[in-house]
């Protein structure tokens, strides 16, 4: 079953994640251990998260120490797939059957073990998952030694067949300095493995990275819109009246809802913009920033979430934000988002224009609820009214691609109920 | 600086050769009344008397062995063989005495023993005077193998062969007997067994040696009219190899094209492609690609065997496609 074992690797936990520190093994090796487990704390610029794998798995061996600092995609873990044995015992005591079970269960764990990066996220589109890029030794080997993808490099090519050297030179030239600069600063900083929680002047320094590099490079357009949540609010109030405390619903959790809904008919707004190309999406992969207690942010990702209901999405925001504040956010909730929404809660501004989230393309910024007098058919009207702002990357996208969204969103908010059920 | 013929670099080697030790002799098939089938020893048995300019019988093996043995006894002759076809009646002598009586002898028993011999296509002589065996002999450890392709080489390198315990084969491409090139007046060229950058560039190496060097020189020249900056290698010696040398080419130009006489299966462009597959993978930015003689027996006619031969122009369009379209050679495969 040795065909079985294979690296766990250090998850980015975002693009801008180089690095992350073992903190603690909270499994030792040859425990067997079931898909969603944590197994490892992780310290990052962004805090310490929690590693849950995806897999039903033996851990053959660590690899890392606790308090190692090692690049993202250095393996830290071997693992098995087998559910029965560890190698050790496997092959002589395990009759055929049993083996041929443990094959197919292998292949049922399979496609779920690996965390899909930000690149994959631009890549999988282009090239599949796991399409050999046609390079040549000689570019190959320079962008493994810059640390450069080739998927990346591919995207900017992408009317090329073949990467060449002069390819990942001028790749190298273009983007990695930035990409180096940012590395050799990161590196400097002192490390503090094995301290618990978040911490403060890191997170702050890899905010002002990110908004720095994104108003710099990022053109934005802002567009505008009054979404009309008077309907939402009565629809709310109804559900809200009939269920149990614990299961009452918050505004945001339908709003969520609507946007994911909406984001996965407007393709270019949800989506990857790397080294000059955007990759869209096939899902909405939704990152919904929650401000921290003391300062600072995080921006946990719910997967998938235009699969969600009201319900469900509800049920993912209650852990969520429970972790978050808890520092103890799990490694798939921070990993590849695909478009980002900032909600300035109740008692925040009315409007705001948020700074995009690189390499993301567009983010919504939800302004507070609140009423105001609105004409509809020639009538004043008290409505129940929230700001939504769209800030996008004009590289990608135009005005009216913006306005369609916002406008399709406002329509999605009128008929609340669809977002009580699944969307077919 | 004088401008020689080759003919004139080699006799001139051999005058000095003889002038300089008593032990050297020539022997072969019509080199001393005859003056040599490539005129390149004409006369001197008149400057040196039948006994240092010996005329054999069409005997390879006898003529050949006989030299290995006075090589043995303390001489110092040089053998020539009127053409590479022929030295395959010499292969025992060369391959099973020459190449092993070291080894066997546990080194007590040397054989400094020099054969030359004309090879290679151009004269309209067939296909049993007209091919590129030097791979052959690469092939065995136990020989050197050394394959002049300017004047300067081919008028000193006969000195370091002499010089070497070694059997030392000297090959002479027949075209080149008639060109000339400028001798320096120094003899001071690099060891025999190493090879030598002809022409430094950055963006693609041609690998050649031999009779095909000036071809490369050539289409190098044509290529730097378009822009290219085309770095030609040429090995000089074929064996030992030095590798290291090609090898740092191709690391600096990242693109490598091998030109040779041979037939391209199984011989040394085969040979120098799998050392740098080896040895200079990373660095390659393009597939290898190889120039050699079509995979037939020379042919008689003149424009067949044109059409066999690498040629110039050839160099420069392989060149061309590897240095704008790296991926033609995939074509096929995607």
């Amino acid at each position: 079953m040795s065909e079985a074992l294979h690296d766990l690797k250090m998850p980015s936990f975002g693009a801008d994640m180089a690095e992350g520190t073992l903190v603690k093994w909270l499994v030792t090796e040859g425990e067997k251990i079931e898909r969603g487990r944590v197994i490892a704390e992780i310290e990052t610029d962004k805090g310490i998260i929690d590693l849950d794998i995806f897999e039903n798995a033996v851990i053959e061996k660590l690899l890392l120490k606790e308090g190692e600092r090692v690049a993202v995609g250095t393996p830290i873990a071997k693992l098995s797939s087998a559910t029965t044995n560890s190698t050790e015992t496997a092959d002589k005591d395990i009759p055929p059957a049993q083996n041929i079970i443990n094959d197919s269960e292998k292949k049922e764990h399979k496609p779920a073990a690996e965390i899909p990066t930000a690149q994959d996220l631009v890549a999988a589109p282009l090239t599949g998952e796991n399409e050999f890029i046609l390079a040549t030794p000689a570019a190959r080997a320079l962008a493994n030694k810059q640390n450069l993808s080739l998927h990346n490099i591919k995207a900017q090519n992408s009317d090329k067949r073949l990467i060449t050297l002069a390819m990942v030179e001028a790749f190298d030239k273009e983007a990695a300095p930035a990409a180096r600069e940012k590395d050799a600063q990161t590196a400097a900083q002192p490390q503090a493995p094995g301290k618990a929680g978040f911490d403060k002047e890191a997170m702050r320094r890899t905010i002002s990275e990110t908004v720095t590099r994104s108003k710099q490079q990022i053109p934005h357009y802002y567009l505008s819109q009054r979404l009309d949540i008077t309907a939402l609010e009565h629809y709310l109030h109804e559900y809200n009246g009939s269920a149990a405390l614990e299961q009452r619903i918050l505004l945001t959790a339908p709003l969520l809802c609507a946007i994911a809904r909406t984001l996965i008919k407007n393709k270019q707004l949800n989506g990857l913009y790397i080294n000059g190309s955007f990759a869209p999406s096939n899902t909405v992969h939704l990152a919904n920033a929650i401000n921290l207690r003391g300062g600072g942010l995080v921006m946990p990702v719910i997967r998938d979430a235009q699969t969600l209901t009201a319900i469900t999405m509800m049920e993912e925001l209650k852990g969520q934000v429970l972790r978050a504040r808890n520092a103890s956010l799990r490694a798939s909730e921070l990993n590849a988002a695909s478009f980002t929404v900032s909600n300035i809660g109740e008692r925040g501004a009315e409007q705001m224009f948020a700074v995009i989230y690189p390499p993301q393309v567009a983010i919504i910024a939800l302004g507070s609820p609140h009423q105001e007098a609105m004409i509809i058919d020639g009538g004043i009207h008290i409505r129940s009214i929230i700001e939504a702002t769209l800030a996008a990357d004009h590289r990608v996208s135009d005005g009216h691609i913006g306005a369609r969204l916002l406008y399709q969103l406002n329509q999605q908010l009128q008929k609340p109920e669809e977002l009580w059920t699944v969307r077919n | 600086m004088t401008e020689v013929s080759f003919r004139e670099a080699f006799k001139t080697a051999i005058v000095e050769a003889l002038s300089d030790d008593p032990r050297v002799f020539l022997m072969g098939e019509d080199v001393g009344y005859y003056g040599g089938c490539y005129a390149v020893t004409k006369g001197l048995i008149d400057d040196f008397g039948p006994q240092r300019i010996i005329d054999t019988p069409l005997s390879e093996s006898g003529f050949v062995g006989a030299g290995i043995g006075a090589a043995i006894g303390g001489m110092r002759p040089i053998v020539e063989i009127m053409t590479v076809n022929f030295s395959l009646l010499a292969l025992d002598q060369i391959i099973n005495n020459a190449a092993t009586l070291s080894h066997m002898s546990g080194g007590q028993v040397s054989v400094p023993l020099v054969i030359r011999m004309a090879c290679g296509a151009g004269k309209q002589l067939a296909a049993q005077h007209s091919h590129s065996f030097e791979g052959f002999y690469a092939h065995v450890p136990g020989l050197k193998v050394l394959y002049p392709g300017t004047v300067a080489d081919a008028r000193y390198m006969l000195k370091m062969a002499l010089a070497d315990p070694n059997p030392v084969i000297i090959f002479e491409h027949v075209m080149l007997y008639n060109q000339t090139g400028t001798l320096p007046e120094s003899n001071n060229i690099a060891p025999m067994e190493k090879a030598v950058i002809r022409k430094t560039g950055k963006d693609l190496s041609i690998i050649s040696w031999g009779g095909c060097l000036y071809k490369a020189l050539q289409a190098a020249e044509l290529l730097e009219a378009q822009g290219y900056a085309i770095e030609v290698v040429d090995l000089r010696c074929l064996r030992p190899l030095d590798s290291q040398t090609l090898i740092d080419s191709v690391r600096r130009t990242h693109k490598a094209l091998i030109v040779d006489e041979s037939w391209k299966s199984v011989g040394m462009s085969a040979e120098i492609s799998a050392i740098l597959a080896e040895q200079a993978l990373w660095y390659l930015d393009a597939p290898v690609r190889r120039i050699c003689s079509v995979e037939v027996p020379i042919p008689y006619a003149g424009h067949l065997e044109q059409a066999c031969l690498p040629q110039s122009k050839q160099i420069v369009d392989i060149a061309l496609e590897m240095l704008t379209a790296p991926e033609q050679v995939l074509k096929e495969e995607l």
